[in-house]
């Protein structure tokens, strides 16, 4: 398993379109993944898990990855949030 | 064939295939099931999720190529909610430990999921719980297999010559169904005066409100008459019955092509008073209709509906091409009422104060506009834009003290020199009115009437004000009496308030477009009147055939009528002697 702490840089935080396409990039893989931010552990799979835990901009959220493609899984992960979930700001 | 009874709306005989829209209500069953019956159970609601997927994936198919993009994300969101682990495996465990039926299973993990996201701080994420619920929804009419469709923008179906069945039609909905050739609908809730109704009158079409849940006897695709003028709708008539409607229709459209010969006389009374006749509109789409009935302007373009089915509010240069296309294609006086949100009118998108603005009491209309001038300056100046085009005037709501038109007086003012000093073109001479539908406006009318260019008489809230009835609640709708004596001698002395001051009042409420009324307000001294354009030429043919010197005593004798059903039959007299004097 591997673990890594990582900002939410986007304007809107963790809302509903960039929740969208956190649960696709991680159902892209088969590794569990799973988010922890406020006391609260998310399913990365579960796009309303992600809702709910509504990490607005500057959050900093701790991503586990757990299976046989994790650095894979990670590395698209980070990529998508350092990447302002490609909405430009 | 079996007959159901509501309040009829508009002037004319629907007959169609009935659309049965999903209620919002669905009675969820609980029963329990043996641990032997839970694969199959599981099964079963596996099959109504795949369902459910495959009618998202038809409505991302069918969205027309100039979709917004984001509605096809926005059902690609649901899907995955519809496919979310906390849902689904969830469910399923329900399902096996509690041994439940698969709806009871579905609604208690939704009920679970809803009551996280009502403890976000966030509204934005809160009001996802929305989203929650129609996925959830439309699940449970899969499980249940009820047949019923939906009305939102993504519905591409061919309505034509359908009759839409539902238990309430939002004003939204109702503006989704504007062009899609709908024969008429039904409702469960509703009464002639809801804000439903006036919209249904303004789109021309029959109605059939308030049925009291005997709407669920109405099966998809049943054939409809529905009877707007008696309010009834009769399911799946006889072939002789249908045929009888038939030629109903028929004469119902020779009376129309009739009247249609008045559109050019001069609105003039027996004994030469004129009359000005305009019409009330929520779109240009009605343009037309205003031009068929020869309407001497628009008295009151409601322009909330710019507002509606969308997420943000419309910005000044839009709202400016709104209202320029507007001026410009009619060729005639405009007169732009600014918005009238709140009540039974809710927009999409949040707006500063919203929840207070739900109550007919709280903050709507000009109180909103005058607590967030960042709504009101940009319609504002997108109007006075507008009026460079052609004759404009301003229409304020809701006003109910004076401090209120000080203010929004103050405001015009600076916005006008605003757009002076940038050298953008308006009218300096712009007209504005206040809307006369508060009971404290009413009554000092006489001072308002000092500050103001034009006054106009909202009737619809004027009455629900002072007779304290909830105009939406149609338990106590037998309670609205236009001609209450109260409710008289309040129009009688705004007219008057006008007469002194020397400036015109109108009278834009459902009253002025209801024949039974026309002699009445003509007595009281009513000169404008402004309509829905399909009224129009009623009002005219029974206004050419009225002398108004000869109403006084009779109108006199119905301010004073010591009880409602007296006034009733007066008002009766009043109107045969209208057939005599022909």
């Amino acid at each position: 398993m591997i673990e890594k702490e990582i900002q939410i840089i986007n304007k809107l935080g963790l809302h509903a379109r960039a929740a969208a396409k956190l649960v696709s990039t991680a159902n892209r893989f088969g590794s569990r993944t799973q988010l922890i931010f406020g006391g609260q552990t998310a399913d990365a799979k579960s796009i309303m898990s992600v809702m709910i835990l509504a990490a607005s901009q500057g959050s900093v959220i701790t991503v586990l990855c757990e299976g046989d493609d994790q650095e894979q899984a990670m590395q698209a992960i980070e990529e998508l949030i350092n990447g302002y979930f490609d909405e430009g700001e | 064939m079996l007959n159901l009874f509501g309040s009829g709306i508009g002037r004319g005989i629907a007959i169609g295939s009935a659309y049965v829209l999903k209620n919002s209500d669905i009675d969820v069953p609980q029963y329990s099931i043996s641990k032997e019956d839970t694969r199959i159970e599981i099964a079963r609601f596996r099959v109504a999720v795949s369902n459910t997927e495959k009618q998202y994936k038809k409505i991302l198919r069918q969205l027309p190529t100039d979709a917004p993009k984001e509605s096809a994300a926005f059902i690609n969101a649901h899907m995955m909610m519809l496919r979310d682990p906390l849902l689904i495996n969830e469910s399923e465990k329900i399902i096996e430990h509690d041994l439940v039926n698969a709806e009871h299973a579905v609604s208690e993990q939704a009920t679970n999921i809803i009551k996280m996201f009502e403890k976000m701080q966030d509204p934005y994420l809160r009001d996802k719980k929305t989203d929650v619920q129609n996925i959830i929804n439309r699940l449970l009419r899969n499980l249940l297999g009820i047949v019923t469709h939906n009305l939102d923008e993504f519905n591409n179906e061919d309505l034509s010559g359908k009759v839409i069945v539902s238990k309430d039609l939002s004003p939204a909905e109702t503006m989704i169904l504007k062009d899609r050739k709908v024969n008429a609908f039904v409702t469960d809730l509703g009464s002639q005066i809801s804000h439903t109704a006036i919209i249904a009158r303004s789109l021309h079409l029959p109605a059939v409100v308030g049925l009291h849940g005997s709407s669920r006897y109405i099966m998809d695709n049943d054939i409809l008459i529905v009877d707007g003028m008696r309010g009834i709708i009769l399911v799946n008539p006889s072939t002789k019955i249908l045929k009888e409607y038939k030629s109903k229709q028929r004469r119902i459209r020779e009376r129309e092509k009739k009247l249609s010969n008045l559109t050019k006389k001069p609105s003039k009374t027996k004994d030469g008073k004129t009359v000005r006749l305009m019409a009330n509109i929520e779109s240009v789409a009605e343009l037309k209709a205003v031009k068929q009935a020869n309407a001497w302007g628009v008295g009151l373009f409601r322009t909330e509906y710019l507002f509606m089915n969308r997420n943000t509010a419309p910005a000044e240069a839009e709202q400016f091409k709104a209202y320029k296309r507007l001026v410009t294609q009619l060729g005639k006086p405009v007169v732009i009422r600014t918005m009238d949100i709140g009540g039974d009118k809710q927009l999409d998108f949040d707006y500063p104060q919203k929840n207070s603005s739900v109550s007919p009491l709280g903050l709507r209309a000009v109180r909103l506009c005058l607590n967030h001038t960042e709504l009101f300056k940009p319609q504002l100046r997108a109007i006075l834009r507008a009026s460079a085009f052609g004759k404009v005037s301003i229409l304020i709501p809701m006003v109910s003290n004076l401090d209120e038109i000080n203010q929004v007086l103050s405001i015009i003012k600076q916005t006008k020199s605003e757009l002076k000093r940038e050298g953008v073109k308006f009218d300096p001479r712009i007209q504005v009115g206040g809307m006369i539908e508060v009971p404290s406006a009413a009554i000092i009318a006489d001072l308002i009437a000092q500050k103001l260019d034009f006054l106009s008489i909202g009737t619809n809230d004027l009455i629900q004000y002072t007779l304290a009835i909830d105009r939406v609640d149609d338990a106590v709708n037998y309670l609205y009496d236009p001609i209450h004596p109260a409710v008289l001698n309040l129009i009688k002395g705004i007219i008057k308030a006008g007469e002194k001051a020397k400036i015109p009042v109108s009278l834009c409420g459902e009253m002025a477009g209801d024949v039974n009324y026309t002699r009445l307000l003509l007595g009281l001294g009513l000169k404008n009147f402004s309509m829905e354009s399909a009224y129009l030429l009623d009002v005219k043919e029974i206004l050419l055939k009225t002398n108004t010197k000869r109403l006084n005593y009779q109108v006199k004798q119905i301010l004073n009528a010591d009880n409602p059903s007296k006034a009733r039959d007066l008002l009766t007299k009043l109107n045969e002697r209208t057939s005599e004097s022909r």
